[in-house]
């Protein structure tokens, strides 16, 4: 943990500035100024980072990143290392030179802190250094700052660290060299705002794809990204740059020929550089455009003027090659853009002095003199290309051909469709189940496995709104097939006429939709979810703007059946099951606690919800250090940063540690642990470094007052002492009800001996009544006792249920759970579908031997 | 519309196509394509045996209606269609499919030719003398056993086989991202190469080659170059080049004109099929010289004859 003693440092520096308020008074006049600066971004946060959304929380680090990034492109730095923490904060740390700590002669204070505390400070302003800035690249750390609850920056730089923390951008004190080091760099630490930001919850996915993205546009760095909450990692590190990116993009589908196409041009005035643009292009034998575009590092969405003239000029090109190949004398039909564009997979990321952002999401570029300027540099560089790799150029062109019969056939076999849908809509006469409500907002289509359980799900069905088309055996895998193909597969043309909408670019309407909810319903087994996956594919690829808008479902019918003399329940997931199990337990069991006191449901109920907590916060505390080690700290609630403050108590706490895990009879014999005491240059304090065996398992665990600011410990303690509040184990426990009654007078009550293991091993039993040591005990008996004469069992098809069952359970608007499909990062999640679905097998059996273990499902 | 938004949570497509791929892709993989290497068996295939031995369907028993056992099959351990369950039996009783047939088989069983067999409700099966080697001690504590899907009945995890099941069968199937493609063996070779194998348990891949030449197919027919054979033996990946067997013979009362008799085929080619596809090449110029194509086949004996 590099979360360092944040309290500790805080009282330091108070103490040292011995005034009353954090702020020293000789700078009074400048710290209001500062706060009336900082106080307008925390008012209109909006204006400086876009949002207060998910969006804008996110760019929190972006901003931090961007200015490691400016330190890595003026060759100072080459890693960035982001860390999403347990506690929801943030950290960014670089191997670049440092924010300057000197004392700013204008301002009198550090340059750190006026770069931290004074909006527009820093030295991007100088024009040579970042001539390229993009939207809000450069509002800079102190927005960051300003929007955090609290903010710490270490700087390391001359064998020193400094530091200096803030709270909702003020300095909580002076900067302050807490250590020595030999390393260099800034390091960023910063906890967003919960009063500025509704939803503090960073996702992983969103800064892959963002870092993802940085690594490739700006070659060369390596960029790491962890998530300590789940122990997730990437690092990202391109030395190809865009080609890398091209290259990225084409896993998983062929390509036509060997390495992108790489084009690369500047524009200057005089000898001022004013645009770079630069473009990595492959074709492949997949069906579908995958294309990418940035101005100075952001994402161009909508695309705009640098994207027309690449595709004006891959138009020209392609056209004049296509004819000095003499292709359209056996092809006459000509070719459109859309043909040209069919499995081309490329990126562009221009550079220029002062973009203009338009559209919905500011998210198209604007400026006009852009589009002549690619048109010209690709059509010249492309042409050359072709005329240096004729053989390319030749498959290139029979691939568009291909994609341009293709089309022409579609078009014949989607006017077939068409004409059949116009005359009997109701085409799907007997197949399908229509609702009688014409309004698609309230209408929902289920689409079902099979036969079997389209007949139930028709019955269930509430025949207003509900309406029902059952698909028959495995759809067809669109990701392999072209768009003829598919056309002529009967299921698919029984989807696109249920949905109403038409097919393909030209004809896909979403206004004619006819059901705003799309509902898959396939059985929870392992070949509904193939049928999920083979339809996710269809709709992603087909009509992703269902998914975009979100109007696709997926139908959680009940995973378990509860079955016990007549009563029988259907049961959503394991967490529902447990939740019932215990219910129905606790019914027959009476449990007493440590002081003899029968202990009543709903504290019971309240044991085991915080039990459950403390486990979930255990497992993430434990991440880096065996759970035992953890669970000493948690229960000695004494142990403090105090016990690591000199070596001394540093070595007497491992001590006591190593002998308590020794002696711990729960653990068995044959444990091991010993430690070592270590200083911490950087931090000027002490840690243990604890090696055990327990269970065999051998672990490193590293123990130092990082392990109190991460706030796991702290939150562990309150639920662990509420639950000792609540009931103080052992428990006894005896049996109620009429057999209980039979059962009891057999059964002597039996000496208890020693502390016993854990769990199962410290019930001592008789089946009627017996003493559970520990909370995790009394957790396992009370399920035991809920299953016993139970029928429990893992429920698969549809048509194993009623229809009133199926109904009830999964159909109803009042009773389910409908899952709604989102698309985060439609880069990722393309690369995805030609991974998974497409016609390259190599990566797919990466995929499932890298992925084989988190396998959740497995049908034997 | 509104009102239902507090039951719906948002998935990310991704997580969603991830985990149902894999769920999908793990399971065809562990248990549905590919065979256990200890007993050489796919999950329907050990369900059947299994199914048959709880039957008693021994063999020296009578016979009972295939029905019957794939309604056992399926009712209690593989809960999946019916005519993939047959399919599976029927295969096991075919001796052009299997080196070793396991299932013992009454009534049309299908064809060299591709034809089909005839409906459960008319063949009957019993198992195989050799398949019972496979089942033999099952009942001793040999191997684990695990609760079937509906947790009402156990089923053996795999079985105790005495016969290297894998190897001497062979076995191919197309996964997920990943396919197996294993031919099979003559029994007494491999016997002779365990035998050696014990004696030398350092034995080398070429030593044993020794005793095992190479695969061995129930349908015979001749391997072309040792190379394809070493390298699947050595590295698990190679290419068997097989090609039928043939005789040339003079055509009776006639001047001098010959035949080529096929006699025997490479490992699973379908006999109609491939003569359909020879009378394609030479209907489309593709081939010369043939004046004459007949499948002379008949009960054990291959013959077909090309007239030249």
């Amino acid at each position: 943990m590099d979360m360092m003693q944040h309290d500790k440092i805080s009282t330091d520096v108070t103490l040292s500035a011995s005034e009353p308020t954090p702020v020293g008074h000789q700078y009074s006049a400048e710290s209001i100024q500062v706060l009336e600066g900082l106080e307008a971004v925390r008012k209109r946060p909006g204006m400086y980072i876009g949002s207060t959304s998910t969006d804008g929380l996110h760019h929190l680090v972006y901003e931090i990143v961007d200015n490691s990034i400016d330190e890595a492109m003026g060759g100072h730095a080459d890693k960035i290392d982001v860390t999403i923490h347990v506690d929801g904060s943030v950290s960014v740390r670089d191997n670049g030179r440092g924010i300057p700590v000197e004392i700013h002669a204008k301002e009198n204070r550090s340059a750190l802190e006026v770069v931290m505390t004074v909006l527009h400070a820093g030295g991007k302003f100088d024009d040579k250094a970042f001539a390229f800035s993009g939207g809000l690249h450069g509002v800079g750390a102190s927005v960051v700052n300003a929007l955090s609850e609290w903010c710490r920056v270490e700087v390391r730089s001359n064998g020193k660290v400094h530091m200096q923390s803030y709270k909702r951008g003020v300095p909580d004190g002076q900067i302050a060299v807490i250590g020595t080091t030999e390393s260099r760099g800034t390091f960023t630490v910063f906890k967003p705002d919960t009063q500025i930001f509704p939803d503090t919850n960073f996702h992983f996915e969103v800064l892959t794809k963002r870092l993802r993205e940085l690594a490739f546009l700006n070659q060369g760095i390596r960029i790491t990204l962890a998530d300590e909450r789940t122990d997730q990692k990437s690092e990202f590190h391109y030395t190809g740059g865009l080609v890398s990116f091209c290259e990225f993009l084409v896993k998983g589908r062929t390509g036509l020929h060997a390495t992108p196409v790489f084009i690369k041009g500047v524009q200057k005035q005089g000898d001022k550089v004013v645009a770079q643009i630069e473009c990595a292009l492959q074709w492949t034998d997949s069906y579908n455009e995958s294309f990418f575009s940035y101005v100075n590092n952001i994402s161009t969405i909508e695309g705009g003027t640098h994207v027309t003239g690449l595709r004006a000029a891959l138009t020209r090109v392609i056209n004049t090659f296509a004819e000095n190949q003499g292709v359209f004398k056996s092809f006459k039909e000509g070719l459109t853009g859309d043909d040209i564009r069919e499995g081309l997979t490329g990126v562009i990321s221009i550079r220029i002095k002062n973009p203009e952002f338009q559209g919905q999401t500011k998210t198209k570029l604007g400026n006009t003199e852009v589009r002549p300027l690619v048109e010209q540099l690709v059509a010249d560089k492309l042409t050359s290309y072709f005329d240096e790799n004729p053989e390319v150029g030749r498959r290139v062109v029979q691939k568009i051909i291909d994609a341009a019969r293709a089309r022409i056939a579609a078009k014949k076999a989607r006017e077939l469709t068409r004409r059949k849908g116009a005359l009997d809509f109701a085409g799907l006469p007997g197949k399908m189940a229509d609702c009688q409500e014409k309004d698609p907002a309230l209408c929902e289509l289920f689409l079902v496995e099979g036969d079997s359980a389209g007949g139930s799900a028709k019955q269930a069905r509430e025949r207003r709104t509900q309406a029902v088309l059952p698909l028959r055996g495995k759809i067809l895998n669109v990701e392999k097939a072209r768009f003829d193909k598919m056309l002529s597969s009967q299921e698919i043309k029984l989807l696109i006429q249920a949905m109403g909408t038409g097919i393909g670019k030209d004809d896909f309407d979403i206004t004619k939709l006819r059901y705003h909810k799309i509902i898959l319903m396939t059985d929870a087994d392992v070949d509904g979810a193939h049928i999920r996956t083979l339809l996710l594919t269809f709709f992603f690829r087909q009509m992703p703007q269902i998914i975009e808008r979100g109007y696709l479902y997926i139908a959680q019918p009940p995973l378990y059946k509860y079955k016990k003399g007549k009563v029988e329940r259907y049961l959503k997931d394991a967490g529902a099951l447990t939740a019932f199990l215990s219910e129905s337990g606790m019914t027959t069991l009476e449990i007493k606690d440590a002081g003899g006191k029968v202990l009543d449901r709903p504290t019971i109920q309240g044991v085991l919800t915080k039990l459950q907590r403390y486990h979930e916060l255990l497992a993430m505390a434990s991440r880096r250090r065996a759970k035992q080690i953890v669970e000493y700290i948690v229960r000695n609630d004494q142990i403090g940063p105090a016990d690591f403050a000199d070596e001394g108590a540093t070595t007497a706490f491992a001590e006591a540690l190593c002998a308590a895990l020794k002696d711990d009879p729960n653990l068995g014999s044959r444990t091991y642990a010993s430690f070592k005491v270590m200083f911490d240059p950087e931090y000027s304090r002490y840690r243990a470094v604890v090696e055990t065996r327990i269970r065999d398992i051998p672990q490193t665990s590293v123990v130092d007052a990082g392990i109190f600011a991460a706030g796991e410990i702290v939150e562990l303690r309150r639920v662990f002492k509420q639950m000792d509040d609540l009931a103080k184990a052992p428990f006894s426990f005896t049996q109620t009800g009429k057999k209980a009654k039979v059962v009891a007078e057999e059964a002597k009550p039996e000496e208890v001996q020693g502390e016993g293991g854990e769990s199962g091993a410290a019930v001592t039993e008789t089946d009627a009544s017996g003493i559970l040591f520990t909370m995790d005990a009394l957790k396992d008996k009370i399920i035991d006792e809920g299953r016993k004469g139970a029928y429990v069992q893992r429920y698969k098809g549809l048509g194993e249920m009623n229809p009133d069952q199926l109904s009830e359970t999964t159909m109803v608007e009042e009773n389910r759970t409908l899952l709604q499909v989102e698309i985060d990062d439609a880069m990722e999640a393309d690369r995805l579908f030609s991974t998974l679905m497409g016609d390259d097998v190599e990566p797919r059996r990466e995929f499932i031997q890298q992925n084989a273990l988190s396998v959740r499902n497995l049908d034997i | 519309m509104e009102s239902v938004l507090k039951n719906v949570l948002p998935i990310n497509i991704e997580d969603e196509m991830r985990t149902s791929f894999l769920d999908y892709s793990m399971s065809v993989i562990v248990s549905r394509a590919l065979p256990d290497v200890r007993d050489g068996l796919k999950p329907v295939h050990r369900r059947i045996l299994f199914a048959m031995y709880g039957l008693k369907n021994f063999h020296n028993r009578p016979y009972l209606k295939s029905a019957r056992i794939v309604g056992d099959v399926i009712g209690r351990y593989h809960p999946h269609g019916d005519s993939a369950v047959y399919e599976a039996l029927v295969r096991l009783a075919q001796d052009f499919a299997m080196r070793y047939p396991l299932v013992d088989g009454q009534g049309n069983f299908g064809s060299i030719d591709g034809d089909s067999a005839a409906a459960m409700r008319y063949t009957e099966s019993r198992l195989a003398k050799m398949a019972e080697l496979l089942l033999a001690d099952i009942d001793k504590e040999t191997v684990d056993f695990g609760p079937n899907y509906d947790n009402k009945e156990e089923e053996p995890l795999v079985l105790p086989t005495k016969l290297p099941q894998l190897l001497v069968n062979g076995a191919s199937g197309i996964a997920v991202g990943m396919a197996t493609n294993i031919p099979p063996h003559n029994l007494r070779e491999i016997i002779d190469g365990l035998e050696a194998l014990i004696e030398n348990p350092e034995i080398t891949i070429d030593e044993l080659m020794n005793f095992i030449k190479g695969p061995d197919f129930p349908t015979r027919g001749q391997i072309h170059g040792m190379a394809g054979i070493k390298d699947a033996f050595m590295t698990g990946r190679g290419s068997i080049i097989m090609r039928a067997r043939s005789k040339i013979e003079d055509v009776p009362k006639s001047q001098g004109r010959e035949r080529i008799i096929l006699t025997e085929l490479p490992y699973q080619v379908n006999k109609a099929r491939l003569i359909e596809r020879i009378a394609d090449l030479v209907r489309d110029k593709k081939l010369e010289g043939i004046s004459d194509l007949r499948d002379e086949s008949a009960a054990d004996e291959i013959r077909v004859v090309i007239e030249l």
